[in-house]
């Protein structure tokens, strides 16, 4: 299955993408996946250190609004490039409870090629849904 | 499909229905009309005038295109009280901006020392994603910058008094409070004071090209290939963070708001509510950053020109900065009654006529500087607010070309190296880059045209053309 697709006609001065799944954790690493290959090459940044993340929001869309803020935030404050992110989602009485554990490494200037600076994900054109036993939504960050 | 009316040769309405609470209007000539068409920019301006406490309507300049929420190029008043301010509405690059510097330099003294001093510049100003800045500032020196903006830089040496002078409200909004800031916003600013950025941000040596009107042209102190410098940039990492951290908590804290309007983006405080005074209190710390990095990038400026062509730091003077994103409290007259709003200008540039006590004194009798930046092929232009923009837009013209395909479509039609090699042998134009993607995400091709903009503006009549900035040498992030 297709983790992620670049739309080409979607967002006039940004970037979008959509994010599949075949559960919602997946949907939401795949997310992470996505954002982190529209910055740099994935493939060249190795997992090499890990960042323990938990993020609490009241729906699935905030969640995944504040889980990639809080990745954009630890870039552009730390320097730390991820490419791998396992998430757990847990229902609690007002929203979700994700635990994350994301792996990369801090970002080297001689090997990591950034294309782009995405400095914020927006709620734009942002759904999460279920079909046919796919999760999926649209990601616009702004950059 | 949304139904619009014409107005007249320029001037479309979108009547008003069903949630609007005004009609919207769009100022763009026939062909301008056609690329607004190809996105959601007409739905995103129903949407806005959705908002409570909006008067006259939900505008978009000609070179506007879909954003979030709101469109970019998209303007709206709001009310003070029953109406209200909105996150989304002023963006995620708080006073993303511009500013023109003129040297006192012809086009020929520079031509030929044109590469050493792009050199020059380009490693004295951190440009591109993931350069940070020179500078590391502690969290008390931060505070500083936010609540006092260019002042502090020019107190710290990074500039001159009289820089002060000609920068939109002197570059420091007194409304800046930095204990209404997170600590996230503090960690993502510290480290990026005066640096470029990257995406459509530009550092650009320009000269003065066609002169529409001289004795305008002259009282801005410029003439005929004369060089100017144009800088492009915003409030950085520490923008956004107060832009989603304020959404964030106002979509939180009124979720019955948020339920009755089309789009979550455009998510407000409610006008004399304690939320839209923290965040007109954030906001303006990020409008107060981003006007020290432009101070910042200038100084850098004026040291290059010293270093490279022996000129005197004060050679360089600052004509006009002004700011992009923002919502600013104005007066405006509506119905015959003067109104306290919240004008809130997402990608659009404030245009002031002759006259307005808001125009700096030695531009007072000529109308405030209005700054259009284009595409790198295509330069910028200088026009002056008229009389007219009060009551068309609230003192509001264009802040751009606007773009017509996304960044995704531009780098799969262009070829970053092309565009350079191109650029440099058809135009004479050198470009600096830090990376070669963002040089084909922003090629002249992927914009409107920008004389179509500045044209259809003169004839609206929101502001008057002085001249034509043409480019020479362009740095990219």
């Amino acid at each position: 299955m297709e983790r992620f697709r670049v739309l080409e006609d979607d967002a006039t001065a940004d970037i979008a993408y959509v994010a599949y799944g075949k559960s919602l954790e997946e949907m939401y690493e795949n997310a992470a996946l996505g954002l982190f290959s529209l910055m740099t090459d994935i493939d060249s940044v190795e997992s090499v250190q890990i960042d323990f993340i938990k993020v609490e929001a009241e729906d699935r869309e905030a969640l995944m609004l504040d889980f990639l803020n809080e990745l954009i935030y630890r870039w552009d404050v730390d320097k730390v490039l991820f490419s791998d992110f396992s998430c757990k989602i847990k229902e609690v009485e007002d929203g979700l409870v994700m635990t994350a554990k994301c792996r990369g490494e801090t970002f080297d200037e001689e090997r990591h090629v950034m294309k782009v600076g995405v400095k914020a994900v927006t709620y734009f054109g942002m759904e999460v849904r279920e079909r046919c036993g796919v999760w999926e939504t649209k990601i616009t960050p702004d950059v | 499909m949304v139904e619009l009316n014409k107005l007249n040769e320029n001037t479309w309405e979108i009547p008003r229905e069903g949630g609007m609470n005004v009609p919207g209007r769009v100022y763009a000539s026939k062909e301008l009309l056609e690329h607004i068409k190809q996105d959601k920019t007409l739905e995103q301006i129903k949407n806005v005038a959705h908002l409570p406490g909006i008067y006259k309507y939900s505008i978009a300049m000609p070179d506007a295109h879909q954003g979030y929420g709101f469109p970019i190029g998209g303007v709206a008043a709001l009310d003070v009280e029953d109406g209200g301010i909105s996150p989304g509405g002023v963006g995620y690059d708080i006073n993303c901006g511009v500013r023109l510097v003129k040297t006192p330099l012809k086009a020929s003294e520079v031509q030929g020392n044109l590469k050493k001093l792009l050199k020059v510049l380009f490693e004295k100003i951190p440009s591109g994603v993931g350069k940070g800045s020179r500078f590391s500032l502690t969290k008390e020196q931060l505070r500083e910058v936010l609540e006092r903006g260019a002042e502090w830089a020019v107190d710290e040496g990074y500039g001159l008094e009289e820089d002060l002078k000609t920068v939109e409200e002197n570059g420091r909004m007194s409304e800046a409070d930095s204990s209404v800031i997170s600590d996230k916003a503090m960690n993502r600013g510290k480290e990026q004071v005066g640096c470029l950025g990257a995406g459509n941000h530009f550092f650009e040596i320009e000269r003065v090209g066609n002169i529409d009107n001289g004795k305008v042209a002259e009282e801005f102190g410029l003439e005929d290939d004369q060089v100017c410098i144009m800088i492009h940039t915003g409030s950085r990492g520490f923008g956004h963070q107060v832009c989603t951290d304020y959404l964030r908590e106002t979509e939180k804290k009124y979720k019955n708001v948020v339920r009755k309007l089309p789009d979550k983006e455009l998510v407000y405080a409610p006008g004399g509510s304690q939320m839209a005074d923290r965040y007109f209190k954030a906001m303006s710390c990020a409008v107060n950053f981003a006007f020290v990095n432009r101070q910042i990038i200038m100084h850098q400026a004026r040291k290059a020109f010293e270093e490279v062509m022996e000129l005197n730091y004060d050679d360089l003077e600052l004509v006009y900065g002004v700011c992009h994103n923002v919502a600013k409290k104005e007066k405006h007259r509506i119905n015959g009654e003067k109104k306290d709003v919240y004008v809130h200008r997402k990608g659009a540039t404030r245009a002031l006529p002759p006259g307005h006590k808001k125009v700096p004194r030695k531009y007072r009798e000529t109308g405030q500087p209005v700054l259009i930046p284009g595409n790198m092929g295509e330069g910028s232009y200088l026009l002056r607010g008229k009389k007219e923009s009060m009551d068309l837009s609230f003192g509001t013209a264009p802040h751009g070309s606007g773009r017509t395909m996304s960044r995704t479509k531009a780098k799969g039609k262009f070829w970053g190296e092309t565009v350079v090699k191109d650029l440099e042998e058809k135009k004479d134009i050198l470009v600096k880059a830090a990376s070669m993607p963002v040089v084909a995400e922003e090629a002249p091709g992927a914009y409107k045209n920008l004389k179509d903009v500045v044209n259809a503006s003169q004839k609206i009549g929101v502001a008057e053309k002085v001249l034509k900035l043409d480019p020479m040498g362009v740095i990219k992030g």
